[in-house]
């Protein structure tokens, strides 16, 4: 069973003149532990696809499933939990809470649950990431990198189905955005992660394990990162 | 469903976000402080008021305890004394009275008292203390009344001898030494002579009673349960308890027993005006609506601020309900900083606030009750203000949704309307006025509270000046002023408000017709003597229904019961007036003056409203109409056994009646008066006629003078105060008097009373608009931040970017000022209206200065305000700011 499933997924904006057809039926399947680059130029609605992935926005018809259940049929706080327990996000412009400090934001998901976060396994990750040394350090206290990598591990605190990762090096320079996905990729590989990421930089997307094209609202053509090479 | 344990997480948020914003939460901390503040003076005023006019009930009671069981005996007291509902006791051991020369006219009681009971009889010596009880000398204690009386000075030690009777009719006559006194207070009625218990029992040991009815020998429990609701029927139980009763007099187990009326829950509240109530209900409410208007503008704003931190919460898995209650978190940790302070500083307002009011009252004693009751529902309505101003913003915070809070940074734009979304297509030119007006119509619910908010003060402030300035002090003098001095008893003019029948004596007039500098003088002759005349039965239910005097059937029957040709004898009041009170009446038609003279005249008086109109049906001759008065009673009854007329010990039998010859004059109407209420008979009982002086004394019989005026020369009016002044206080402390200074100063004392309260409101609102004002314009200019460094970067100079702030600031100041302008127009006038319905000496004013002063005030305040947050971001450089 893919953990990931779309069904002609259709958002349309506005009416009448200003109508937009940001999504005009998209239909893919994302299996466990695949990692997915989705790709389109600006406009193209790959942002809008990755809202209605998480659940964050509805679509206006079609559906989304996440381990076999269709999202969209949770009611708005059932779908709050749903996603709290199920999806990570990464942002590109990092989305830290300001006021917690790095080990407070990466547990915030498992503890907005009343869970008690798994330590052992939150400490591999923050290993893993190289944040053992700021732990206790604020946001804004941290580089662009530093604070990618703290989304990063929040999005695997609470061991969510699959990650959703928007432009996660949108922000960062090049050396940085390499080394955050050189991470994200190992991370999602050890922790046998299913990743769905969104850039508009083809040289990011070479890294996923599939890339879908994404045009007008659809998808242009599927192809694997080995298919392509 | 999601029941889950994570409180200290979502306290954690709401303290670390709380944190943040220091700058917020010392806006909204002073706006919960100030609306504590309002809601405690608020309260603290009526508390005091409640109990400041319970004590002045309980003065002229006599006595502050919930209640008595009245001529029992000490072993009865004892059963009573030690009951677990009773909180507190006091004992009163009855001797006699005091009733010889001087006393005759007055009440006065011996007793003993124990140091509960003096308290509770306002006979607790202020100086010296009670009898003591192992003094083999007697001794008393009284007030300065008896003192003077007796021409003693009070001092401790001083030897006071006394007579009194016992109710068996012995008399006993003592020398006292005064063991300590008080000061006389002329609202309690009955004077108090207390002694020890020894001297009590000493004078009791033969006692032989005559009747059962009487009080010497008898003991007083007086009593306070718990507390003061439902007196009567905690007495009633207490008694059953101890097998006693109060209804049946003829058993056995029979106790008198007396309520106090003085307490709120029995008397007070009851006769609480409706103005009154009206006007703390809308006090409570206008605090309401601005407290909610700025806490709310305040959490409405900060959660505007921080809707991107409570959408990324709400994508990380934060429910609507976490995130409602991190609101709600913040907003009570706010209210415990901030009600507090504002219980102690509103205590603070609210005691000087209540002292105001009693000074406008006219009274010296100042009462003020700060009971935790006040505090307790200050401190709830300022909670219940804060919850319900939180509400929607917590709601707000709890539908963000997560996909627009994540991408968009300005909040406005996501709460946007599509009509809002269309005028954006709109071309304009950005100039900087046009941008200022952009700004403000960004959120125009904010801009909506702040207007409202400095709206709301501006109107207070209108208002109060307004009211102040419509207390008309001529209408308020013509009503009671008349001449600058009227002399009268204290009865007459202070306590009982009434005519006693008991007449100013002649020393009084004398030595007031001694003074130089007085320019005239007049006598106005007042009886209580049966004066009556023969009115239709038409002509008696029009003058009842005109005073608004409700006729029962026992009453219809009384009124009916003496005919005489088809018409029916009716008591009237007369008085007797000399020229210079003459001229005082308001005549209505014909010559007044006529009565002075010879050929019998009569006027008639027709009674007036507050507001000195005529009240129709009191009116009952035409001019020249023929009036008889009938002198004296029909009736004399008397002891048969020794010919005087009965008194109430006369047995029933022993009663006979013979049938008198009346004195009837008959008199020609010369005019129709209105009679100032000041030189009236305070309180009438009947149809009003007036004689000349001279007619009065030699019709009625009697020249008692009801009230003696005067007028002085201007310049020595104060002279005649004081002696005046002096005369009531160390010659004759029955007397009074009444001058147009007292008059004036009691008319100033009220109006101050009204301007003090409303512009400490006014005051208090009007900082709480500021704040509003202050908090929007320096979230407005923080949150810019970027917003004005990318406007500068673009090319805007400070100055134009200045220019800009101010003009958003003038929108709010000079929106307000234009409202408030409409808002006056309309609703003064309804205002001025109903008050003027209300109070009687009230002219409609409409005024719109304050507004005109106000006006430039609210500029100068919305220019400078932005001008100076403005100052605090530029101190950062452009580029600096374009960073963050």
């Amino acid at each position: 069973m893919p953990v990931l499933k779309t069904e002609n997924l259709v958002k349309i904006y506005g009416s009448g003149e200003t109508r937009v057809n940001a999504l005009a039926g998209v239909d893919f399947e994302v299996g466990a532990g695949e990692f997915v680059s989705i790709v389109g130029t600006s406009g193209s609605g790959k942002t809008t696809l990755l809202h209605m992935l998480g659940g964050l926005d509805r679509p206006s018809s079609g559906k989304v499933y996440v381990e076999g259940k269709d999202i969209f049929s949770l009611k708005e706080d059932e779908l709050t939990v749903f996603r709290r327990r199920k999806i990570g996000f990464i942002f590109q412009s990092y989305n830290l809470v300001p006021v917690l400090n790095v080990y407070e934001n990466i547990v915030l998901p498992v503890e907005l649950d009343g869970e008690t976060e798994d330590r052992e396994y939150i400490t591999r990750v923050i290993a893993m990431l190289g944040l053992g040394n700021k732990l206790l350090n604020l946001p804004s206290q941290l580089s662009g990198g530093q604070q990618q990598r703290v989304a990063i591990a929040r999005a695997l605190a609470a061991k969510p189905a699959i990650i959703l990762a928007d432009e996660p090096t949108g922000n960062l320079d090049s050396g940085t955005s390499q080394d955050v996905l050189s991470l994200l990729k190992v991370t999602g590989e050890k922790f046998g992660q299913t990743i769905v990421m969104i850039t508009h930089n083809e040289e990011i997307a070479q890294l996923a394990d599939r890339i879908i094209r994404i045009e007008d609202g659809r998808i242009a053509a599927k192809k694997g990162r080995k298919e392509g090479a | 469903m999601f029941y889950i344990k994570n409180k200290k997480l979502i306290r954690k948020l709401a303290a670390r976000n709380l944190k943040k914003g220091m700058a917020r939460n010392i806006v909204a901390i002073s706006a919960i402080i100030l609306t504590t503040v309002l809601f405690t003076s608020i309260f603290i005023m009526s508390f005091s008021l409640n109990e400041y006019f319970q004590q002045e009930m309980f003065r002229q009671v006599g006595g502050y305890s919930h209640a008595s069981l009245k001529e029992i005996t000490y072993g009865q007291a004892e059963e009573f004394i030690n009951d677990k509902n009773i909180k507190r006791t006091g004992l009163r051991y009855f001797l006699g009275v005091v009733n010889k020369a001087p006393f005759d006219r007055y009440q006065v009681e011996v007793s003993y008292m124990d140091s509960e009971a003096a308290d509770i009889y306002f006979s607790m010596p202020e100086k010296g203390g009670l009898p003591d009880e192992d003094s083999t000398m007697p001794q008393i204690a009284t007030n300065t009344h008896v003192l003077q009386l007796l021409n003693i000075k009070p001092e401790v030690g001083a030897k006071v001898p006394l007579s009194f009777r016992l109710d068996n009719g012995e008399e006993i006559t003592d020398t006292f030494y005064l063991s300590g006194w008080w000061e006389y207070d002329s609202a309690v009625q009955a004077d108090m002579v207390l002694v020890s218990k020894i001297y009590c029992d000493n004078i009791l040991k033969d006692y032989k009673s005559s009747s059962k009815y009487e009080n010497t020998g008898k003991w007083t429990l007086e009593l306070f349960f718990n507390n003061s609701f439902g007196i009567e029927g905690k007495l009633e139980e207490l008694l059953s308890s101890h097998n006693y009763q109060c209804v049946d007099a003829d058993k056995d187990n029979y106790i008198s027993t007396g309520i106090n009326w003085g307490y709120s829950n029995t008397q007070v509240l009851n006769n609480m005006e409706w103005t009154t109530a009206a006007g703390i209900a809308l006090s409570l409410f206008v605090v309401i609506i601005t407290g909610y208007l700025v806490i709310y503008n305040i959490f409405r704003i900060s959660v505007s601020n921080d809707i991107h931190f409570y959408g990324l919460l709400k994508t990380i898995g934060a429910t609507r309900k976490q995130l409602r209650k991190i609101i709600f978190i913040q907003s009570m940790s706010l209210s415990a900083a901030g009600i507090p302070i504002g219980l102690l500083a509103g205590c603070i307002t609210g005691n000087a606030l209540a002292k105001a009011v009693e000074k406008g009252e006219g009274y010296g004693k100042v009462i003020v009750s700060s009971p935790p009751a006040a505090f307790a529902i200050s401190a709830v309505f300022a909670l219940v203000t804060v919850f319900i101003s939180c509400f929607k913003p917590s709601r707000i915070a709890g539908k963000v949704s997560p996909a627009e809070a994540v991408s968009y940074t300005d909040v406005n734009s996501t709460l946007k309307s599509k009509k809002q979304r269309k005028n954006k297509k709109r071309i304009h030119r950005a100039g900087i006025v046009y941008m200022a007006f952009a700004n403000t119509g960004r959120n125009k619910v904010k801009t909506g509270l702040v207007v409202t908010s400095l709206v709301l003060s501006a109107l207070i402030l209108d208002f109060t000046i307004s009211l102040s300035r419509g207390f008309d002090m001529d209408k308020f003098t013509s009503k009671f002023y008349t001449t600058d001095f009227i002399i009268g008893k204290n009865d007459y003019l202070n306590l009982a408000n009434f005519y006693t029948g008991e007449g100013i004596g002649g020393n009084i007039v004398k030595e007031v017709n001694k003074q130089k500098g007085i320019s005239e003088t007049g006598c106005i002759y007042g009886t209580l003597e049966n004066i009556s005349t023969p009115l239709s039965k038409k002509e008696i239910e029009n003058f009842h229904k005109g005073m608004g005097w409700p006729i029962d059937e026992e009453y219809r029957e009384y009124l009916f019961s003496d005919e005489e040709n088809g018409r029916y004898n009716s008591f009237i009041q007369l008085y007797g007036m000399d020229k210079l009170a003459l001229q005082q009446l308001k005549v209505i038609e014909g010559d007044i003056y006529k009565a002075s003279g010879d050929g019998n005249y009569i006027i008639e008086v027709i009674e007036s409203d507050d507001y000195d109109n005529p009240i129709k049906g009191t009116e009952i001759n035409k001019i020249n109409d023929k009036v008889t008065l009938t002198y004296g009673d029909k009736y004399f009854y008397y002891d048969k056994k020794t010919g005087k007329e009965i008194d109430e010990n006369t047995p029933e039998n022993r009663i006979g009646v013979k049938e008198l010859k009346q004195n009837k004059v008959t008199y020609t109407v010369c005019a129709k008066v209105m009679v100032p209420v000041s030189i009236s008979y305070r309180g009438s009982s009947g149809k009003q006629y007036i004689l000349g002086s001279q007619a009065f004394i030699k019709d009625t019989g009697t020249d008692n003078i009801m009230a003696y005026l005067a007028n002085a020369d201007n310049d020595k009016e104060e002279d005649i105060e004081k002696f005046l002044e002096d005369y009531i206080t160390n010659t004759d402390i029955t007397l009074g008097y009444e001058s147009k200074f007292s008059y004036q100063k009691n008319f100033e004392n009220y109006r101050d009373l009204f301007v003090n309260v409303g512009t400490a409101a006014a005051f208090i609102i009007g900082f709480i608009g500021m704040l509003n004002f202050f908090n929007t314009i320096f979230t407005g200019i923080n949150t810019r931040k970027h917003e004005l460094a990318v406007l500068q970067a673009t090319g805007m100079t400070g100055r134009q970017l200045k220019k800009m702030l101010v003009y958003e600031g003038l929108v709010y100041t000079c929106l307000a000022a234009v409202i408030s302008f409409i808002a006056c127009i309309i609703a003064e006038p309804l205002l001025m209206s109903a008050v003027s319905s209300v109070f009687w000496f009230f002219t409609k004013k409409i005024t719109l200065f304050p507004l005109l002063v106000l006006a430039p005030v609210y500029a100068i305040i919305g220019a400078a305000v932005p001008l100076i947050l403005y100052s605090f971001i530029a101190r950062k450089s452009v580029v600096d700011r374009l960073r963050i």
